[in-house]
């Protein structure tokens, strides 16, 4: 089975090269017959990546040990579910399930039908190989998923227990599909530079790809933090760390192109902005997957991992060379049609919000890199930690927000102050009441009273927004409220999914606001019977226990909890140390309830006392912030959702079937 | 005033606060990242900054107070000519153990003790023999309470 998978991803470079060549040679002398043949090499390739994985997977569920990938991360006594996850348990894993996702991408988008899709599909292809190409030559030349094992081995090492988890496991493919997602509106881009076709056709062909992408990427960022609440037990969802960045970064900027390439669609503007801002995007992907596999910057020395960190430097700087070169050759076609009217109107508020969005890339960007940048030019390694990314990214997130609350009111073209204050009159004097009471109430922190008073606002006007929506459509069509209200999802799925995923990032930043500006922390022993008041928390130790079975053994402190003087339970924190030699985890007791989460980490429990030392925090509304990640998700299916009119029409079959 | 001095000043505006915001936080959230030697070589200029240090831990000199819960225990370098004394209120991780590579975060105090605020131990789990050889760990072996692991990502 090993040799197969070998064998397959072999042949799979070469057909990656057959098929560039291929499609070349089609678009050169238009020959059908060259076509065919190129399209149906992007098919054998899925094929090969589809028989190169399945295999790998086979090696891992039957725990073949001869293989060293398998048997550094699976090992016989784990279970099939995650068995089958250890295949991106590692560097050489991660990747192929890289190329296995974009050849699959690759194939359906080569196979799709639109208009124009003969001019544009052979170009798109071209550049989405290309990207194979650099996985399929990584696969083959320094990270081998079929390497043999040096050492006889019995029972293989196992998966990071900390990875063993539902959330953890399926968090790294949601967060692929999103990355490699985003290949295709680039291709499709770059494409339509080629060809010298820069209308709207490659952004709307490309809306869903890019939406789907986003979801994506956004499912992953928000499982990737909630693990990090319950699993890594350091009490936070999100640290600012290199890898947290590199999944933020391409969500910041492809946040800023769903928005920009509506204007592009509607008004033919922002054709410059919006080619460089797909092109950065793309690259944000590709230098996140770098970012995570090469381990730049937490080594003490850079490309310490071996190769793969210079070989994805050289093809981070390609493709930059590539696409600037390109997008400046047709800087002149790419003149926008319409013009800004006014400062006050639609137009200009998704101006800003690119601006404010792309602006946050960037300074994330800057704290990312910061060590290597430091250390580049000073020879001192200087990282700059979460105040850094805090006090510069909340008021931008908090203007951000103000725009999202206002741009959707203004009008196209041109909008006046007057009629944005009569729109808003009411909105703004609650904001301002509301600002006040939270100051008199003694809320001391001016980040939290201005994020919370602007989701409040932006609240009010989504609110408004609908009214206004349903109560035109029950004048024009005499419809019930419930229905017109329904029938505007119908009606204008982009639009009104859109408003759901505003009022979702809304419960986020209060979830988050509460948890971060007002949560509560301390770090105590305590003797058994000791008791330990926190908030409106009262616990009270037990005392430990321990459970050992031949996997792991289970150490725990067991306490009391009372709210408010009513008993609510017994928590049992605990740590686990595992038989194997893996790193101990820690398992964080939550109690969660609307209002709060408290949250008990068991740090230790000292030998010969029985003391337990525990972590105590209260997070206030987090759970607001998780309920608002799923509601962010809802409103982009409803986005998503294929519309019953002639539209369906205009959509590809196949593409259909892949969202 | 003209449309376009308009313009200029509002971006004016905005990329000016933007890059203040920047700039005056970029300063304050600076940790230096240094090893043991290179903490040796520029004592003086390290005192009162906050800094992170990673070096090798000495086993003999692990103290665990229960009570107070107080770690204290000494940061060397390869060759073991110098070592840095480290003042941590919180629990000794299972991992601390002698020879173990450590990142500590704090602040470097006149006496040239380290209060650290954070302890991270990098897990020679698996690989142990094979890392030895090469004197490096993969940088998803690194142990931490703040860091997620690699791998899977």
């Amino acid at each position: 089975m090993g040799e197969i998978g070998r064998w397959s991803l072999i042949f799979a470079l070469f057909i990656v090269f057959y098929g560039i060549i291929s499609h070349f040679v089609a678009i050169r002398t238009s020959s059908e017959r060259w076509l065919k043949s190129a399209k149906r090499s992007v098919l054998i390739l899925a094929g090969l990546t589809t028989l190169a994985s399945g295999s790998l997977i086979y090696l891992l569920v039957t725990g073949n040990f001869d293989y060293e990938y398998v048997a550094q991360y699976s090992s016989s006594e784990m279970s099939l579910f995650y068995k089958v996850t250890a295949f991106w348990g590692g560097n050489a894993g991660s990747l192929l399930l890289w190329l296995w996702i974009l050849s699959i991408y690759t194939a359906l988008v080569t196979w799709s039908n639109h208009k124009d899709s003969n001019q544009y599909l052979p170009w798109v292809s071209i550049f989405l190989l290309v990207i194979n190409l650099f996985f399929a030559f990584i696969l083959n030349t320094i990270e081998f998923p079929f390497a043999p094992n040096p050492e006889e081995m019995n029972e293989g090492n196992g998966l990071n227990p900390l990875l063993q988890n539902p959330g953890m496991a399926v968090h790294p493919v949601t967060l692929y599909l999103g990355y490699i997602g985003f290949a295709v509106p680039f291709a499709y881009g770059m494409a339509a530079l080629m060809i010298k076709k820069v209308d709207s056709t490659w952004l709307k062909v490309t809306r869903r790809w890019t939406l789907v992408s986003w979801l994506f990427l956004s499912m992953g960022i928000i499982l990737g933090s909630q693990w990090a609440y319950v699993e890594l037990g350091w009490g936070g969802y999100w640290a600012w760390d290199p890898v947290e960045n590199a999944s933020l970064l391409p969500w910041l900027t492809g946040t800023a192109f769903l928005h920009s390439a509506i204007i592009q669609e509607r008004k033919g503007m922002m054709k410059r902005w919006n080619i460089s801002l797909v092109t950065i995007t793309f690259l944000l992907t590709i230098f996140g997957t770098f970012l995570t596999r090469s381990g730049l910057l937490w080594s003490v020395h850079a490309f310490s991992n071996g190769p793969i960190g210079a070989y994805f430097f050289g093809f981070i700087g390609i493709l930059v060379v590539g696409s600037l070169a390109l997008i400046s050759s047709r800087w002149s076609l790419l003149k926008a049609k319409g013009r800004f009217e006014s400062p006050v109107s639609r137009e200009s508020s998704f101006l800003v919000n690119n601006l404010l969005l792309v602006v946050s890339a960037f300074t994330v960007f800057l704290g990312t890199v910061y060590p290597v940048l430091s250390e580049m030019i000073t020879g001192t390694k200087v990282m700059v930690g979460a105040p850094y990314f805090n006090r510069v990214n909340v008021p931008i997130f908090i203007a951000l927000i103000l725009a999202m609350g206002i741009g959707p009111v203004l009008a196209w073209k041109r909008s006046s102050l007057k009629e944005l204050r009569q729109n808003l009159m009411i909105p703004i004097l609650i904001t301002v009441v509301a600002a006040s009471t939270l100051i008199i109430l003694g809320v001391r922190s001016w980040m939290a009273v201005l994020a919370n008073t602007s989701a409040l606002f932006v609240f009010m006007t989504i609110i408004l927004e609908f009214s206004k929506a349903v109560q035109a459509r029950m004048k024009a069509t005499g419809e019930a409220p419930i229905r017109s209200f329904f029938m505007l999802f119908v009606k204008n799925r982009r639009r009104y999914g859109g408003y759901v995923a505003h009022l979702a990032v809304l419960f986020i930043v209060i979830g988050l606001t509460g948890a971060s500006a007002f949560s509560l922390d301390l770090q105590q022993g305590l003797n058994q019977g000791g008791k330990l008041e926190v908030g409106n928390y009262t616990l009270e130790y037990r005392g430990p226990g321990q459970i050992n079975t031949d996997l792991k053994q289970i150490t725990y402190a067991e306490f009391l909890v009372e709210k408010d003087g009513e008993e609510i339970g017994v928590i049992r924190p605990s740590k686990e140390s595992y038989t194997n030699g893996t790193q101990p985890t820690t398992e964080v007791a939550i109690v969660s309830s609307l209002q709060e989460d408290l949250y008990v980490v068991l740090n230790g429990v000292v030998e010969d006392s029985g003391k337990a030392i525990i972590q105590v925090k209260i997070f206030p509304l987090i759970s607001w912030a998780w309920f608002g990640g799923y509601l962010l998700i809802f409103g982009s299916l409803i986005a998503l959702w294929p519309e019953r009119s002639r539209k369906i029409r205009e959509i590809p079959r196949l593409k259909m079937e892949s969202m | 005033m003209s449309k376009r001095v308009k313009i200029v000043v509002v971006a004016g505006l905005f990329f000016g606060i933007i890059g203040m915001l920047v700039y005056t936080s970029i300063g304050n959230a600076a940790t230096f990242y240094m090893t043991v030697d290179e903490l040796e070589a520029n004592q003086a200029g390290a005192v009162g900054k906050p800094i992170k240090v990673s070096g090798k831990i000495v086993g003999e000199s692990i103290n665990f107070d229960q009570d107070k819960i107080l770690l204290t225990f000494e940061l060397r370098n390869k060759v073991d000519t110098y070592r840095v004394p480290i003042r941590y209120e919180g629990v000794k991780p299972d991992t601390l153990n002698d020879g173990w590579e450590a990142i500590v975060e704090g602040e470097l105090t006149s006496d040239g003790t380290l209060i650290a605020s954070e302890l991270l131990v990098k897990c020679p789990s698996k690989y142990e023999a094979m890392e030895e050889e090469e004197e490096k760990m993969p940088a998803d072996h690194l142990e931490s309470n703040k860091q997620q692991e690699g791998g899977y990502e």
